[in-house]
């Protein structure tokens, strides 16, 4: 199991493998106060941008009302993940190793506000923590084998998008037609294969070719659907 | 008299019209193939199928399409069950409870279960669209704007309340930014563009079709192939088909969740997924106690509600589509669109302008339904040892399966990023513990609740909310109900932990 991205944030010690629900973790209370700020600035973002959209007629039709009413509760529930997860253990470290509760009633509350509105956190953050932090992250197996498979399969879609060619192949009473989603699913899911299958790469790629082109000819002339190809 | 004759006149027809048949059985065959492939949805599989009916007759085109839909609605089941990657959104209720049963090794027996629900739930849809024609039109008729919104909005609480059953308010987030997701695009009442942040591509909106397969199957791909021993389903398939007793003790959440699915599918615009999902909850509450503590860890009556639901939704669905030509959903607007390339308008008049052809349409339920069983039984073995290759063979081949089938819908590479983005972001949201079920049903029923709730609050300035309140009894119910769902997660459920 991957540990936690960087983050100034404490991870529940208590968390364990849970197989209820449809996720097999039981994610931290740490996990979930960082879902919470995640979800909360995004849901003040759709309600700014709910508020700043046109009304062309009566405000029960404009467009922006059931955005906005959906923004503002997604708000207010994430407020309350956030909060139950404080309540759970759930910390947000500050400069000098205090929870952000304990450093607010410590400083007062007006302190605090100043403190954060002059940036002063900017120099004090502790960016060699959270930097020593990503680096353990980065040295599990499963985590390092995840980036590189999201980096292949962010580059294989990307391809599939940018590079549009296709080949034609005569062979006397048919003529048999390549694209370039052929060509490079058949490269990418070969090598995807030789990294976490582990077989031969004459094997890798075998099957890499059949079960691309089994799909893509019942696709192409099964169901008249055109291949994938850039703009 | 009459209508025994016409009865009589279309199986004959049947009987001695061999190519009915064979249309039929190709029909579900391609249907539950095409159900099987991850993320592709049944209404795709009608809408594209369709273009195979051009050179058929009138008849055996009918026949095809009943197959189809009927194969494709069961479909969903297999990659559910045998790799957590639902095929079509109805089935996301059999993937939580039948994989957690494949990795047990009793994957076949879950997914004989589904089939042997989806037969059942077929017969309850058949028989509730021959028997309660009237009654059910008429209760479909009752569900207005208002209706409509808080049907939906029913939908996501109640998904998010059991995809998250102790932190339910984990499962709303997530079917709230699916929300959020669904209203990018144009909106459809004024036209203005909703955070499209000045994009083209954006003006369409978000599809559920590649928000489906990213979160389903890309993200299932990111987070079994790293692992360094992924789960494994046992090659075994073991006993397939549910034991007699079993069959009986389902019998009452089967006739149950067979009236949720049929009554749902007669409502236009609520499709299988909402049916499958309200089985599911209902299901759970009204379960014994040693049942609902199976629920969410792999329960065969959980399957058995989720399964019969959604294919009871087909009789059901059929019903407004036949009788009023309002398509149910979009799937049985498809079935629509068949009915008029062969010269047929389904609406009141059906009976008068082509007489006997809604018994030929039920007859052809009826054959479709068989077909599907046997062919699913066929099937499972062969599927099972599939899906139990190992996941780092399996996984990458899948792969290239979710570029098409996110491509197909609209022949639009941009789809395809779309796909990527929501397979990252499912991967991170499954990472912090959040559902994904919830967002992808909000992304489906968000349009539908938007505009709803639109033109409900436009009646509601004319006539005030309270006399609205009083007058449309079904709305107050359906608002107490969601109102209660929401009670239910935070005061009962979501007490005991976030």
């Amino acid at each position: 199991m991957a540990t936690s991205p960087s983050s100034d944030l404490d991870a529940d010690p208590g968390r364990q493998e849970d197989e209820s629900g449809e996720g097999s973790d039981r994610p931290a209370a740490g996990r979930d106060l960082a879902a919470a700020l995640v979800i909360a600035t995004f849901a003040a973002l759709a309600v700014v941008f709910s508020i700043r959209l046109d009304v062309p007629g009566s405000i029960y039709t404009a467009p922006g009302l059931f955005p906005l009413i959906t923004g503002a509760t997604l708000f207010a529930m994430a407020v309350t993940l956030g909060w139950r997860a404080i309540r759970a253990g759930a910390k947000i470290k500050v400069p000098g190793g205090l929870s952000a509760l304990r450093w607010v009633r410590k400083l007062g509350w007006l302190r605090a506000l100043r403190w954060v509105r002059t940036l002063g956190w900017l120099r004090t953050i502790r960016w060699v923590r959270a930097f020593r932090r990503l680096s353990a992250f980065g040295r599990t197996g499963e985590a390092r084998r995840t980036a590189l498979l999201m980096a292949m399969v962010t580059a294989y879609v990307l391809l599939v998008g940018l590079i549009n060619f296709e080949f034609s192949l005569p062979l006397g009473f048919f003529t048999a037609r390549i694209s370039s989603y052929e060509v490079i699913s058949v490269i990418m899911v070969a090598w995807i294969l030789r990294l976490f299958w582990q077989a031969h790469p004459a094997r890798c790629l075998i099957v890499a070719l059949v079960s691309v082109e089994v799909l893509a000819n019942i696709f192409r002339y099964g169901f008249g659907i055109p291949m994938p190809a850039g703009y | 008299m009459e209508a025994l004759a016409q009865i009589q006149d279309q199986l004959v027809l049947i009987a001695f019209d061999p190519w009915l048949w064979v249309a039929c059985l190709a029909g579900v065959t391609l249907g539950i193939l095409w159900g099987a492939m991850p993320g592709l949805s049944t209404t795709m599989a009608m809408t594209l199928l369709i273009g195979l009916t051009v050179g058929m007759s009138q008849y055996t085109a009918i026949m095809f399409m009943l197959g189809v839909y009927t194969g494709s609605v069961f479909g969903g089941a297999i990659s559910a069950v045998l790799v957590n990657i639902p095929g079509t959104p109805d089935a996301v209720p059999t993937m939580i409870e039948g994989y957690k049963l494949a990795r047990r090794g009793e994957g076949g027996l879950a997914l004989g279960t589904a089939i042997s629900a989806s037969f059942v739930g077929n017969w309850v849809g058949i028989l509730l669209l021959i028997a309660l024609i009237p009654a059910i039109l008429f209760l479909a008729l009752q569900f207005r704007s208002w209706e409509m919104f808080l049907l939906s909005l029913w939908g996501i609480a109640i998904c998010g309340s059991m995809s998250s059953m102790e932190a339910p308010i984990k499962g709303w987030i997530a079917g709230w930014i699916g929300l959020l997701v669904s209203f990018v695009g144009l909106d459809a009442i004024h036209g203005v563009s909703r955070f499209t942040f000045g994009s083209f591509y954006l003006d369409d909106g978000i599809g559920f079709i590649p928000v489906l397969i990213g979160l389903f199957g890309v993200s299932e791909i990111l987070r079994v192939l790293p692992q360094k021993n992924p789960p494994q389903i046992p090659s075994e398939v073991g006993p397939v088909l549910p034991s007699l007793n079993a069959l009986i003790r389902y019998l009452r959440p089967s006739f149950r969740s067979g009236i949720i699915g049929t009554v749902i599918g007669a409502i236009p615009g609520a499709g299988a997924n909402v049916a499958s999902f309200f089985a599911y909850d209902i299901g759970r509450r009204r379960a014994s106690k040693a049942e609902q503590a199976k629920w969410g860890r792999g329960s065969y009556e959980a399957i058995v509600c989720s399964e019969v639901a959604n294919n009871a939704n087909v009789g059901g669905s059929l019903l407004p589509t036949i009788a009023l030509g309002i398509p149910g959903n979009a799937a049985a607007a498809a079935i629509l669109a068949a009915l008029q390339l062969k010269s047929v308008v389904p609406g009141p008049l059906i009976q008068v302008e082509n007489p006997g052809l809604i018994y030929f349409i039920y007859i052809g339920l009826i054959i479709a339904n068989f077909f599907m069983y046997g062919m699913a039984i066929a099937l499972i073995k062969p599927c099972v040892k599939l899906f139990s290759l190992p996941k780092t063979l399996l996984m990458p081949v899948i792969l290239p399966i979710c570029v098409l089938g996110a491509f197909a819908v609209n022949l639009n590479i941009f789809d395809v990023y779309v796909m990527l983005a929501s397979g990252l972001v499912g991967y991170v949201l499954h990472r912090f513990g959040f559902p994904l079920a919830p967002l992808v049903l909000a992304v489906i029923l968000g349009p539908l609740a938007d505009e709803n709730l639109r033109r409900a609050l436009l009646v509601f300035e004319d006539t005030g909310i309270l006399t609205v309140l009083w007058e449309r009894k079904l709305g107050t119910v359906l608002l107490l109900v969601v109102l209660y769902t929401f009670y239910d997660g935070i005061f009962r459920r979501g007490r005991s932990r976030v």
